[in-house]
């Protein structure tokens, strides 16, 4: 319950309890009085009638009929307690008590006692007793009447004026509470709603309607709330856009390329962004609270007089300047921007931004370098364009002649001026050209973009001169031609220089041809002498091998023994000689068959032995058969050079000849014991003409081109030779692929 | 008649009467008969009485050359075994020979005693 209702009901009901005890008291009061009033009255009317009634009696002195009188007005108001007479001189002469007419009442029954009225106590109460003289004075009646039924009567009267009070209070009470009601029920709606302001509920208005003050505050109260509900949101939507645009600016802040600090008055910065750590390669505790000249100059020098910034606050100007710095070993070349401004707690503050231009330095030097250099190229166009010895102009798809170089002066002899020709039609400044159909070549490269190449001989003026001409588009960004190059080159030296090769050069085809001619008689006749020299050799080694098989001297074997060697070393030069033609003529032929290999070292063995036998050399075969592929007699050939060469270059020891199947080859090795080759020379021993050195030409013979042959064979072949020595013996491997057996 | 059946018959045809001897010696030292043409002409002739085992022939002869006479026989006897015994030593003779002519066999002069007695005992095949 609202204190204010409480009191308000509690005053009015204080105040409706004042007026009806007030009114109850007066009226009470009143109302007894006239009770009373009214009481006296009707006393001392019963006494007045009594008095007249009994007068005449009494005159006749008639005691009963005065008797009868008060009898019966005693019964017709019981309120009368008693009724006495008495005469002029206080005699009682009639009464109406049963006991006696009372002592204490004789004093008051004498007539000089006599008022209207005597109050007095007994023991049944309060008695009033009025009294009334007769008609003169000759007797008195005396009326005692109790004041009970008086009493009563007020009593009642005043019970019925409290339950009046009373129900007049219950109703005040309720009435009070209607009207504390009524006028606190706004108010708390009021208290109710400034409740819900102050709780910053501002949505729900205060429901009164009165057209009273209050009605008239709660409206106003209700607009408040409106415009206060406003208000906030107007500010939280402000403060929505500021910390959105305070959010884009921290973000703009750090994403930014540029460096950005903020210095206090104390050079201190108070601010960075990430791309300032960045550039500076630092941390943000190694930037926070430091100055911004001891960063961007260094530490231990006071340099805040080098630093601008005081400068700028007072003059309240942005400046910018470039700036190197030494950062992890790199030079940086920074552009720094600064401007004041006071944040809004009215402290002045200075914004770096700070650029890295050390890339954007860099690329303006090179430009600057290739500007020069483009310059330098320009100049050494120039230069060549003139002192090229080519004629070139340049025209425009009209044919207006836009440039000319030195040479082209040079070569019209003079007769065309640079200055002259310049914006000129090209055919008005060469009539010619039209003769020659040069404006259809034109036509043609401007149609299809294509260079065009000629070679003319042209009357030019008195002399005829051969040109070699290039007719070089220049096209526009569309690709459409827009200028033409013609590059001019005068070929009379050169023509007639070519005239003479051409000379030079059928000369020289009919020796070429004469040479080849000559090259295969060379071959022709070597063939055929190797013929003709093989029938007689034939006779001499077989007529002589026949007479070693005849029973001749010892002495005259020995020398048929020398004819046949020598003989058989004839034979062998010849078909050296046959061969290392066929090489040459890459005509080295190959009768492929199966093979043995050891068939075929057999062979050659055999054929070989004597002359080992003469110098005790063993020669020891450890040959599978291994079939292959090759050619019979060339492979035979091959051992068979192999071998003489191991007999004829060792003196003692043996010859070993071993053979067996590697990676599908098959590898045979003949080995001896000799003379060996020195390692330098290993190699070489299969060089076309080789010889170790001239004296063991002298000593071993040989035409030097058994090995050349051999690898040329072996290699026809598909296969390897090579030779091993160390100093002391040689081993000479012979690689033969195997044909793979299906 | 037994004595054609175990001593082979050669007939060796060559233009050079020296060669002609010589191989004559040679295979009557390795105890074959011999049969002796001078020249194409000849050998066509007497082939047809002697009927040799084995035919040598040269090739470079005058009047007709050797790789004629060789067709000539083989037209008349298909199965008669020649070699070429020549001193054209050319590794595409060869070839020929061996291989477009199909001769048995091509012995290049200077040829070895031994290698001639042993390539006719292989061909008449006494081997």
């Amino acid at each position: 319950m609202s204190s204010l209702r409480f009191k308000i009901i509690i005053s009015t009901l204080f105040i409706i309890l004042l007026i009806v005890t007030g009114s109850y008291v007066v009226i009470q009061d009143i109302q007894s009085g006239i009770i009373e009033g009214e009481f006296r009255d009707k006393g001392l009317l019963l006494a007045n009638n009594l008095a007249a009634q009994v007068t005449t009696p009494l005159l006749v002195n008639d005691l009963i009929e005065i008797r009868s009188s008060i009898k019966n007005n005693k019964n017709n108001y019981p309120d009368i307690e008693y009724v006495y007479v008495t005469d002029s001189e206080g005699i009682v002469l009639v009464h109406t008590f049963e006991n006696g007419f009372p002592k204490a009442l004789q004093e008051m029954a004498k007539p000089s006692n006599f008022i209207d009225e005597h109050v007095f106590n007994t023991e049944n109460g309060i008695i009033h007793e009025f009294d009334a003289p007769l008609f003169k004075n000759i007797g008195y009646v005396h009326v005692g009447v109790s004041e009970n039924m008086v009493r009563a009567q007020i009593l009642e009267a005043s019970r019925k004026l409290l339950l009046l009070a009373v129900s007049s209070v219950f109703l005040g009470g309720l009435f009070a509470y209607f009207i504390g009601r009524k006028l606190t029920e706004p108010i708390e709606k009021l208290t109710e709603g400034a409740n819900r302001i102050n709780k910053g509920i501002l949505d729900k208005s205060i429901d009164i309607n009165t057209k009273d003050e209050l009605g008239e505050l709660a409206k106003t109260f209700n607009e408040m709330a409106l415009s206060l509900n406003q208000k906030i949101n107007d500010l939280i939507s402000a403060k929505e856009q500021t910390e959105s645009a305070e959010k884009y600016l921290e973000t703009l802040f750090n994403s930014i390329k540029d460096g950005i600090i903020v210095v206090n008055t104390s050079h201190e910065i108070i601010k960075t962004n990430k791309s300032y750590l960045k550039i500076m390669g630092l941390g943000e505790e190694q930037v926070l609270g430091r100055t911004c000249h001891e960063i961007m100059y260094g530490t231990g020098k006071d340099l805040k007089e080098i630093c601008s910034i005081d400068n700028l606050m007072q003059k309240n100007e942005n400046i910018r300047f470039v700036h190197e710095i030494e950062v992890s070993g790199t030079t940086k070349i920074l552009d720094l921007s600064c401007s004041a401004f006071t944040d809004i707690n009215k402290n002045d503050n200075i914004i770096l931004v700070i650029r890295d231009i050390t890339q954007q330095k860099l690329l303006e030097e090179e430009n600057i370098a290739f500007y020069n250099n483009i310059k330098y190229l320009k100049e050494f166009n120039e230069e060549i364009l003139n002192n090229v010895n080519l004629a070139i102009h340049v025209v425009d798809k009209d044919m207006n002649i836009l440039a000319v170089n030195d040479e082209l002066v040079r070569l019209s002899r003079g007769r065309i001026k640079k200055e002259v020709v310049i914006n000129k039609n090209l055919y008005e400044v060469y009539p010619f050209l039209k003769e020659k159909r040069a404006n259809m070549e034109y036509e043609h490269v401007i149609k299809t973009g294509e260079i065009f190449l000629s070679e003319e001989k042209t009357q030019y003026y008195d002399e005829i001169i051969y040109t070699s001409t290039s007719k070089i588009p220049i096209k526009d960004k569309n690709g459409n031609v827009e200028k033409i190059i013609t590059v001019i080159q005068d070929v009379s030296d050169r023509k007639k220089l070519e005239e003479e090769l051409k000379d030079s050069y059928e000369e020289l085809k009919l020796t070429y041809s004469k040479l080849n001619e000559l090259y295969k008689l060379k071959d022709n006749f070597l063939s055929n002498i190797s013929h003709e020299l093989r029938t007689p050799l034939t006779s001499v080694i077989g007529y002589t091998e026949l007479m070693i098989g005849e029973n001749i001297t010892s002495g005259q074997r020995h020398k048929v023994e020398i004819i046949l060697r020598n003989s058989k070393r004839l034979s062998r030069l010849i078909r050296a000689l046959l061969d290392t033609t066929l090489i040459e003529s890459n005509n080295l032929q190959l009768d492929m068959q199966t093979v043995d290999i050891n068939e075929l070292i057999m062979l050659v063995a055999e054929d070989l032995k004597t002359m080992a036998s003469t110098k005790n050399l063993p020669i020891i075969i450890e040959v599978p058969h291994l079939v292959t592929r090759g050619d019979r007699d060339r492979l035979m050939q091959v051992f068979s050079n192999i071998l003489d060469n191991a007999i004829k270059f060792t003196i003692t020891g043996e010859i070993r000849i071993t053979a067996g199947v590697e990676n599908e080859s098959v590898h045979i090795k003949i080995s001896d014991t000799g003379v060996g080759i020195p390692e330098d020379k290993v190699e070489r021993v299969f060089d076309r003409f080789y010889q170790m050195d001239s004296s063991s030409t002298r000593k071993y013979g040989g035409t030097g081109l058994g090995l050349w042959i051999s690898k040329n064979i072996v290699e026809a072949h598909g296969g390897k030779i090579w030779a091993e020595s160390k100093n002391r013996g040689s081993t000479f491997h012979i690689l033969l692929p195997k044909p793979v057996k299906k | 008649m037994n004595n054609s059946a175990l001593i082979k018959k050669v007939m060796v045809v060559d233009d050079e009467p020296d060669t002609l001897e010589l191989v004559k010696l040679v295979l009557e030292s390795g105890g074959f008969e011999t049969v002796l043409a001078a020249s194409g002409m000849e050998a066509l002739a007497s082939i047809v009485n002697t009927k040799p085992d084995l035919v040598l022939l040269d090739i470079m002869m005058p009047d007709m050359d050797g790789w004629d006479v060789f067709r000539k026989i083989k037209e008349k006897y298909p199965e008669m075994p020649i070699a070429i015994l020549t001193a054209k030593a050319q590794n595409i003779d060869k070839l020929l020979g061996l291989h477009v002519l199909k001769a048995d066999d091509y012995i290049t002069k200077p040829f070895g005693k031994n290698e001639l007695i042993n390539k006719v005992k292989k061909l008449t095949g006494l081997e």
